[in-house]
């Protein structure tokens, strides 16, 4: 949801404490540690697992228990207006003997979202691969969603000599999407990367890191089950912006399934002096998604390359205990550029004489190239302040802009959809009260969302899926200004148990969104944790 | 090679897989050619007709210059239905065949289902039939069921309709209904056995008596022949004026007695004296007339020797047929799954639910022309033409 997009980042940035830093004054103070630690990554911000140990890090985890309910009248019709999210989360840093840095990070998300259509797998339609399916008839959705993620880092000296860090990567996704209101299709994702990883110090200041990754995700809809034997059901399958095709009674024998594989790899460059640090990352990644469905149907395939350059840059003017300021700006640029090819298959059958059996096989009649394109390009800076307040723990003021341009064409006949957009966020946090007893941090989030342009230009803008979806948003959606706060209060407090000397953590958040056109979101979050 | 030279020199396979949108699919220009067959040598005017492609609900019109050729710009490559009909006079028959005919009048048709045109051909050609229009033409087939006012499945209210398209009336007596076969896959596709078709019932107008349906006529067969809507199922009809009546010897559908009866010539399920309209299809239905329906094998499925039987009829006694396929899940039609040949139905009609109960009637729509004023039924051959669907059409009424 939108909401989520700009709340929960905000929210589970300030839960979630990062590294850690052993610096003396914040030993023990672990959300200190986290705030600082935190600003001072390079390498956890990219691909490159082997640069675990290039980071500064020291043994630290959390684990954490979060309610979220989101509610929103300013939402696209294929998100729900409301959802609740109770989520598990866990994650650690920790040296495995003296070669390896490791991290491990797990959570569980259930949630349930209310009154979305048009959708029936986790993610979304517009921007993606076109071959979805969907309802027009908004219902209930239950969500499981299984993460987890490994990074394995050597340290210098260990292999390869002195000036060689290895790493390996490993993350694994697994979610259940399943629609309570008929028809009711079940969609079964899972998700798994797998990333090795390298870095070669070239001069004492200068580091190159190399990543590669190979990806796999599906997700299926095996079958549509109904419990009521409602004659008008009707359900759809999407091949690109306005088109889709279906009708009265098309969830019967439905089946299909996404495949896709992505290859990548990711180019790092570093610099580290005693005051300035810096990284450099290039990366590209290739995709291709195979759809299939009853008999090996296959409505298209899509293909789509991404690539993405970061820059970030750390500045310590003094020891960072001692009041120095920690400047920090990140400045990326993302540009995905995409293709669905289109078949029109034939159904053959073939009787075996002998047996009188019957197979089925689809053979490809025609091929429409590239009949649905993508483009995406996104660009933003990111500016942030860090102060280590005397005696307590340091403050942050940041700031960040972004700019994202989308088209998305259909040809034969065309359609066009372009969207230009620019976002402004400012945040700050910093502690409020510290007692032997506990402390409270606060972080404050304003953000303004200004679209530039939003043109939609459909060849037929009659269809289903043109007056459900793409006409309601383009009006309502995309065209709003939105501006919102976000308000987050976390207190921290020391806790025994069973003789473990532990800080847990209290946190609150709301946050608040309203767009030009009336329209509103709000979002409220609790959750409770400790650190280890 | 050093490792910092590796390290250089390893992404640039992958930035160099960009994608680009050249060589996407462009529109086609294609040419549709009407043919005369030999036995037209003599001589029928090809410019001035309708040329009809169809893709998935789009029609495109052209019309046919004096070689025949109808000509469409800007085409998206794509499979097509194409159609051209007319019709000539007995008169102009002869004349353009050199042959000695009377009475009704002749349509000249071309079809193809499904073809692709994909720019690879810049003319299509389509070798024109000549049909003797028949007298009798199934007009209506219900077989999709509703829901009742409860949301119970009601099938009861299924029929099928008869018009006498001529200008003479026409003698029941002894015509049949052929039900085709229904099963998800036919129990012999098309081509295996052109000469013949498989039934899987048979019901005859009783053949000892006389029975006119005149010019402009219908003929109403409904499996009860009762008023529906007093059932509690609003998207039900009132059959209690239908002709004839297909009974139910278990006697757990309500029948008419003052209806006569359908005599049930051959069945493949012994219980089920009923027309068996399938919901959602496929729902084949042949008319005939031949004498000796009785001494007609009973075959099983290709390949099979044992199992359900079917009885085979000769494809040359077919008067008139409707092919109604099943549409799938993804709203495509399976053309594999059609029963009946191009000269029997060089087309096909689907309701628009896969599964049926939406209270759907197949019905063959009104003519533009009307001869000495007199309402006239498409036949061009070819249902995908000829018929459309409709929830609201009444028994008898006409609907173009």
């Amino acid at each position: 949801m939108l909401t989520t997009r700009y709340l929960l980042p905000l929210l589970l940035s300030a839960a979630c404490p990062g590294m850690l830093r052993a610096q003396p004054a914040v030993k023990d103070d672990p959300t200190a540690r986290e705030r600082l630690s935190t600003r001072q990554w390079l390498w956890q911000h990219s691909a490159n697992a082997a640069g675990l140990t290039l980071d500064t890090i020291a043994p630290w985890g959390e684990s954490l228990f979060e309610g979220l309910h989101t509610s929103a009248s300013h939402h696209r019709v294929q998100e729900g207006n409301r959802r609740n999210a109770l989520t598990f989360a866990s994650r650690q840093f920790r040296p495995i003997g003296t070669k390896l840095q490791a991290y491990g990070r797990f959570a569980f998300t259930q949630d349930r979202e209310f009154h979305r259509a048009w959708s029936d797998v986790d993610r979304p339609a517009l921007v993606d691969n076109p071959f979805l399916s969907g309802s027009p008839l908004s219902g209930h959705y239950d969500r499981q969603q299984w993460e987890a993620a490994v990074r394995l880092g050597s340290r210098r000296g260990v292999w390869g000599g002195h000036a060689t860090t290895f790493g390996l990567a490993f993350d694994l996704s697994a979610g259940d999407l399943s629609r309570l209101r008929d028809p009711r299709p079940r969609a079964q994702r899972l998700d798994y990367r797998l990333a090795p990883a390298l870095t070669l110090r070239i001069t004492e200041r200068h580091t190159l890191g190399l990543a590669t990754w190979y990806a796999r995700r599906k997700e299926k809809i095996e079958s549509i089950t109904t419990v009521q034997t409602d004659p008008n059901l009707e359900y759809f399958v999407l091949t690109g912006l306005e088109n889709a095709a279906g009708g009265v009674g098309s969830y019967k024998g439905f089946q299909r399934q996404w495949v896709n594989h992505r290859f990548g790899g990711e180019l790092s460059w570093g610099i580290h002096t005693p005051s300035y640090r810096t990284l450099t990352t290039l990366s590209a990644e290739r995709r291709r998604e195979l759809v299939e469905g009853q008999y090996r149907h296959e409505p298209g395939r899509y293909h789509e390359v991404d690539y993405r350059l970061a820059s970030r840059h750390r500045l310590v003017h003094g020891p960072l205990l001692h009041g120095p300021l920690l400047h920090g700006l990140d400045l990326t640029a993302g540009f995905r550029r995409g293709y669905a090819d289109e078949f029109r298959q034939s159904l053959n059958l073939t009787t075996d004489t002998a047996t009188g059996i019957v197979s089925r096989h689809y053979t490809t009649l025609l091929n429409f190239r590239k009949r649905h394109q993508v483009e995406d390009l996104e660009a933003a800076v990111a500016y942030h302040l860090t102060r280590q307040a005397a005696g307590g723990a340091p403050w942050t003021l940041g700031a960040r802009a972004a700019y994202h341009d989308l088209s998305i064409v259909h040809l034969l006949p065309r359609s066009t959809f372009g969207l230009r957009s620019l976002d402004l966020a400012l945040d700050g946090n910093s502690r409020l009260w510290s007692r032997a007893a506990g402390q409270l941090d606060g972080t404050l989030a304003l953000t303004a969302h200004l679209p530039l342009r939003t043109d939609l230009r459909l060849a037929d803008a009659t269809t289903r899926y043109a007056t459900g979806v793409l006409l309601p948003d383009a009006g309502q959606y995309y065209r709003a200004h939105t501006f919102g706060g976000q308000l987050s209060l976390r207190y921290s407090f020391p806790l025994t148990l069973r003789h473990h000397r532990l800080r847990a953590f209290v946190r609150a958040a709301a946050g608040h969104l309203h767009t030009s056109n009336g329209r509103s979101a709000s979002t409220l979050g609790l959750s409770v944790g400790v650190f280890h | 090679m050093s490792p910092f030279r590796f390290l250089l020199l390893a992404p640039l396979p992958l930035l160099a897989s960009c994608i680009d949108f050249d060589g996407a699919t462009q529109p086609i220009d294609v040419a549709v050619r009407l043919a005369l067959p030999d036995e037209l040598s003599g001589g029928v005017h090809l410019a001035g007709h309708t040329v009809t492609l169809t893709q998935g609900g789009q029609k495109f019109t052209a019309i046919t210059d004096a070689e025949g050729r109808a000509h469409f710009n800007n085409l998206t490559p794509d499979q097509y239905d194409i159609a051209a009909a007319w019709t000539i006079s007995a008169a102009d028959y002869a004349a353009a065949s050199g042959r000695t005919v009377q009475g009704n009048d002749y349509a000249i048709s071309a079809s193809a289902l499904a073809r692709l045109l994909d720019g690879s051909q810049e003319e299509v050609v389509l070798t024109l039939t000549a049909t003797e229009r028949q007298s009798l033409v199934i007009s209506k087939v219900y077989a999709a069921g509703s829901k009742d006012a409860n949301g119970r499945n009601y099938d009861a209210g299924k029929y099928v309709e008869l018009y006498n398209n001529s200008d003479q009336a026409v003698d029941l007596a002894g015509y049949c209904l052929g039900l085709l076969d229904t099963g998800s896959t036919p129990a012999y596709l098309l081509g295996q056995t052109p000469e013949y078709l498989y039934l899987k019932q048979v019901f005859r107008f009783p053949k000892d008596r006389q029975h006119l349906v005149p010019a402009g006529g219908t003929v109403l067969v409904a499996n009860s022949a009762i008023d529906h809507r007093a059932n509690d199922a609003p998207a039900e009809h009132d059959l209690s004026q239908a002709d004839f009546e297909a009974k139910d010897a278990q006697g757990k559908t309500v029948n008419n007695p003052a209806t006569p009866p359908m005599e049930l010539v051959f069945t493949t399920w012994p219980l089920v004296t009923q027309m068996n309209l399938v919901q959602g299809g496929p729902t084949g239905i042949v008319l005939f007339h031949d004498d000796r329906v009785e001494t007609w094998p009973q075959v099983y499925a290709y390949g099979k020797s044992k199992g359900t039987q079917f009885l085979r009829m000769p494809t040359r006694s077919v008067r008139d047929g409707v092919d109604i396929i099943k549409m799938s899940a993804t709203s495509s039609i399976d053309l594999s799954a059609k029963r009946l040949y191009d000269w029997i139905d060089a087309g096909y009609t689907t309701i628009t639910s896969p599964s049926g109960r939406n209270g759907e009637v197949s019905y063959r729509r009104l003519a533009p022309d009307r001869p000495e004023g007199r309402p006239l039924l498409l036949d061009t051959n070819n249902s995908t033409q000829d018929f459309a669907v409709s929830a609201t059409i009444a028994p008898r009424q006409l609907l173009p």
